[in-house]
């Protein structure tokens, strides 16, 4: 607040020209009753010192209007620097929505990036586990069939052992019927040799028949003598002679005991002989004796057969029933071996579809190869993971960063945050300094005016000049005050610029603090996700076991248990089976032992048997050689017309690449090559076609054909037919 | 010191020669053994009786702790069946041996190979796998890693490190796998295990032995197990099973 009648003030001794420009009031001194007579002499002289203060104040003025000019000019610049600290506030918050927007972008972006990266990476897992399955499966499939294949080859070399065994029983089984049979025909021998005992004892008996037929004749004709005699006598003798009665009932009972005997003579002799014959004829009747004896031999034979035979049928009904058994088992076993050639023939389609497959698989070309293969595989598969294992770091590292961008954006919103607040202070300041500015200006406007009227007072009235005076010390002090608020405005400006000049240092230096620690956690993060990938991974391949093949190789024990199993259940097996075998050939032997027939039966199946398995063989033998000269023949028929169409003599071999895949190689010599040497070497495999290089070929011209026909034109029959023409040419020019 | 004499029977390669071991009492009790029951024992647990070597010998520390842990693990995993095993107290704890004559003769000779390897420094690892009989699909593998000091070896620099701490890590392994038929998945199907040996490129391959692929396993789980540290050897063990679907969901 401005004086108006500022109190008055005592002259200043320096009163001179101020380097400030500070108004200096010009104080009269105190009134006395004497001033007033010598006011007018005042007047008079302080007209010129009216004019010097009013010089003065109006200089005084001018340096306050220039001041108040340069502090107009100071809060223009003020606002200037304000305008632009807007304009910079605005900058960094356009800049701030647009980080804003850009994470927004770039988290949208990481994201889908970490969505189609999880996605692909589960794919990839799920690929991997199916293939690692699969490769599983197959391993499984190849061991599986593997052991099938040992199995039917062990099974099929036990068969060959059975049928050596078999072949060798057949041997010893014909052995011993040839045994038998020369043991039987010596029991023939000897029966025949009973049966000649007999039949001599049996004539010998006769013999002694006809001897007692003979005198039982003698004696039936002496007794008819007798008997004759004494009926000659009787009639003689009619004299009843009683004594006599007794001698001729004794007579009686003798003739009727010769009778008797004479009938039982006849009867044996009828017995032996169906007509008595005479002594002539003993020959013939033991001719006919002999023929009786063999036809009762005959029969006793057939009887001895029919017995025999009544066994044998029985023993033949149980051969039969276990030759029926054996049928029902060969035959199931013939199914089994149908079955086992089925399967071998299913196993033999499936390898070839394995080798097949095998082929499909690069950089694999025998079974040996596919574990190999496998592990490569497997390797590849710890590298993906490796590569999922980095991918995740680098996942972590851009989460890392989007923390960072997200303290970064945190950080320009706390600073755009402090900015707003300084801004806002700034303002409020130059509001302040604005008001101050208004209020100066409102003083220097009242200044103004009070000097209008100042000027105005001069001019109308000299006695106003100690209001003037009044006056001009009041614009004087207000000035005063003025030029001391400006100070004090500038020095506050000059300090709030070199605290926000400070705080604008220390803002960045502990922004760039803050970006270094982050770094550093950013990195140590980053180090320690490492760290722990790594761990995790050397964990994972160490339970996983995996190794390095170059310092490293995994072995177990040959005779693992599984196969002392194994080796135990074949022994076990083939015990049983000998066994088994031996039961049977006591059987064999016990039946022949019982019957000659029998054995001669089995050993004639068997026989049979082995004969018919022995043509069967030497028929297929013999197939097999007519098909042999027959293709032979075809093939040597097909050389020769193939050479006299083409024009080329063609060799085939089957040759083996070091890396062992088999190949066949053809060799071509024109019929119009003019040595021996010029030959063409090709080599197949797996229906591709190959050049191979050789001495004939390295000939400039030749190369030089091969190098057109052959790899530009991809066409060897257009190769061999310029060749023949061309040696055609230099056969028929030379 | 209380010391007991102790006739035993050594077998050395197809000889037998009469032994007489002196054995410290109070290392007997410290392992809680008693003299009675080591008498009892008899010569068929002659590990027992061979307390003094192996507490001295890292190697057949290392060895003896994988025949034992081995018959621990075909125990608890039930490769074969109970009644097929006897009990014998070893490391201070109830311990079971299988009684099969051909899976004694298998370890025995396993055991004997691997410490000639052990002895000369080139055994890394041995692996104890179960596989299905049917299938032959691994189930589980029971990885043994195995660091040797190359000082000790090369130059026979000697290490000690006092039995009774060596003692309780090996309790405590082989409480572990005695436990971890708690978390291990059960194994339905017969199964037949094999056991494969780590080696140095350059070792000589028995003719006993051969090659053999490392038979792991897909995607496993893996438990981490306690080590233990004779400070000339040192075994990290670790088991990897089948990873069962319906323990994810």
């Amino acid at each position: 607040m401005i004086l108006r009648t500022p109190p008055p003030r005592k002259r200043r001794a320096d009163s001179s020209p101020n380097p400030d420009r500070r108004l200096v009031i010009y104080e009269d001194p105190p009134a006395e009753p004497e001033q007033s007579h010598h006011h007018s002499e005042q007047m008079i002289c302080t007209y010129q010192c009216r004019q010097m203060v009013k010089s003065e104040f109006l200089d005084a003025l001018s340096s306050a209007e220039k001041q108040a000019h340069d502090s107009e000019s100071k809060l223009a610049s003020l606002r200037d620097e304000l305008s632009k600290a807007e304009a910079e506030r605005k900058k960094f918050r356009d800049q701030c929505f647009y980080t804003e927007q850009e994470l927004a972008a770039a988290k949208g972006r990481e994201q889908a990036l970490q969505e189609q990266l999880l996605k692909e990476v589960n794919n990839s897992q799920q690929r991997l586990k199916k293939q690692i399955h699969s490769y599983s499966e197959l391993e499984v499939k190849l061991q599986n069939e593997m052991n099938l294949r040992k199995k039917a080859e062990s099974s099929a070399a036990s068969a060959e052992e059975k049928a050596s065994l078999l072949e060798g029983k057949l041997s010893h089984v014909s052995e011993t019927r040839e045994k038998e049979t020369s043991r039987l025909q010596n029991e023939l021998v000897q029966l025949k040799r009973e049966s000649k005992f007999s039949v001599t004892r049996i004539s010998a008996d006769l013999e002694r028949m006809e001897c007692k037929a003979k005198n039982a004749e003698e004696e039936s004709a002496l007794l008819k003598e007798q008997l004759e005699e004494l009926r000659k006598q009787l009639n003689k003798v009619t004299a009843p002679i009683l004594p006599h009665v007794t001698i001729v009932f004794d007579l009686i009972i003798l003739l009727h005991q010769c009778l008797k005997e004479k009938n039982e003579a006849e009867r044996k002799l009828s017995s032996f002989a169906t007509q008595e014959l005479p002594p002539t004829e003993t020959n013939i009747l033991l001719k006919h004796l002999q023929e009786e004896l063999r036809n009762y031999e005959s029969e006793v034979r057939e009887a001895q057969k029919l017995k025999s035979s009544h066994e044998n049928t029985e023993l033949l009904k149980e051969k039969l029933l276990e030759e029926k058994g054996r049928r029902e088992r060969t035959e199931s076993e013939l199914l089994k071996v149908s079955e086992i050639q089925l399967t071998a023939k299913k196993l033999e389609d499936e390898l070839s579809a394995w080798k097949l497959m095998m082929k499909d698989i690069p950089g694999v070309a025998c079974p040996d190869d596919i574990p190999l293969k496998f592990a490569s595989l497997q390797k590849e598969v710890l590298e993906s993971m490796l590569k999922v294992g980095e991918a995740n770091s680098r996942l972590k590292q851009i989460e890392i960063a989007l923390d960072a961008a997200e303290l970064g954006k945190r950080n320009a919103v706390s600073e755009a945050a402090l900015a707003n607040e300084k801004a806002e202070l700034s303002k409020l300041e130059t509001r302040r300094i604005e008001l101050m500015l208004s209020s100066v200006t409102e003083e220097r406007d009242r200044l103004k005016n009070a000097v209008d009227e100042l000027r105005k007072i001069r001019n109308v009235e000299a006695g106003g000049e100690i209001v003037g005076g009044n006056v001009l010390q009041e614009l004087e002090s207000s000035l005063a005050k003025k030029e001391y608020h400006i100070k004090e405005l500038e020095s506050n400006l000059c300090e709030q610029k070199e605290v926000n000049n400070r705080q604008h240092s220390e803002r960045k230096l502990l922004s760039e603090r803050l970006n270094n620690e982050a770094k550093r956690i950013k990195s140590l993060e980053r180090e320690g996700d490492r760290l722990r990938s790594e761990i995790s991974l050397l964990e994972s391949k160490l339970g996983h076991g995996d190794y390095s093949s170059s310092s490293t190789k995994v072995l177990r024990m040959v005779n693992t248990l599984a196969v002392d199993n194994e080796a135990k259940q074949t022994i076990e097996a083939l015990q049983t089976e000998l066994q088994k075998t031996r039961e049977k050939l006591q059987a064999v032997e016990e039946l022949k032992k019982q019957s000659a027939d029998a054995g001669t039966l089995v050993d004639s199946y068997i026989s049979g048997k082995t004969v018919q398995l022995k043509e069967q063989i030497a028929t297929l033998e013999k197939r097999e050689a007519r098909y042999k000269t027959v293709f032979a023949d075809r093939i040597s028929v097909f050389r020769r017309a193939c050479c006299e169409l083409f024009g080329y003599k063609i060799v085939m071999d089957d040759h083996q690449r070091s890396d062992g895949i088999p190949v066949t190689r053809f060799t071509l010599q024109s019929i119009y090559a003019q040595s021996d040497d010029e030959k063409l070497q090709f080599e197949y495999e797996s229906g591709n076609t190959s050049i191979l290089a050789n001495d004939y070929t390295s000939q400039p011209e030749i190369s030089h054909q091969v190098e057109i026909f052959i790899r530009k034109l991809n066409s060897i029959p257009a190769f061999t037919a310029n060749l023949t023409v061309e040696s055609f040419n230099k056969r028929t020019l030379s | 010191m209380q010391q007991k004499q102790i006739e035993r029977v050594d077998r050395v390669g197809d000889e037998e020669e009469n032994v007489v071991v002196l054995v410290d009492m109070e290392e007997l009790n410290d392992a809680g053994m008693t003299g009675e029951e080591v008498e009892e024992l008899g010569l068929d647990v002659e590990a027992n009786l061979d307390f003094e070597g192996i507490l001295t010998d890292s190697c057949g520390n290392c060895n003896f702790f994988s025949g034992y842990a081995a018959n621990s693990i075909l125990y608890n995993r039930g490769v074969y069946p109970e009644e097929s095993f006897a009990k014998v107290k070893k490391y201070g704890l109830p311990l079971l041996l299988t009684q099969d004559g051909g899976v004694k003769a298998f370890i025995a000779n396993l055991t004997a190979q691997l410490t000639e390897w052990l002895e000369s420094g080139k055994l890394q690892r041995v692996v104890l796998v179960i596989m299905s009989k049917a299938t032959s699909e691994v189930q589980e593998r029971w990885n043994f890693s195995i660091e040797t000091d190359g000082e000790v070896v090369e130059k026979g620099v000697s290490r000690e490190k006092s039995d009774k701490e060596i003692m309780r890590e090996i309790q405590a392994i082989m409480r572990q796998i005695a436990s971890s038929i708690t978390y291990l998945p059960c194994l339905d199907e017969p199964c037949v295990f094999d056991v494969l040996a780590y080696t140095d490129k350059d070792v000589a391959v028995p003719f006993t032995w051969i090659e053999s692929d490392p038979k792991l396993i897909a995607n496993p789980q893996m438990v981490k197990l306690h080590s233990f540290d004779t400070k000339i050897h040192k075994v990290d063990t670790l088991v990897s099973y089948k990873n069962v679907e319906w323990d994810e969901q």
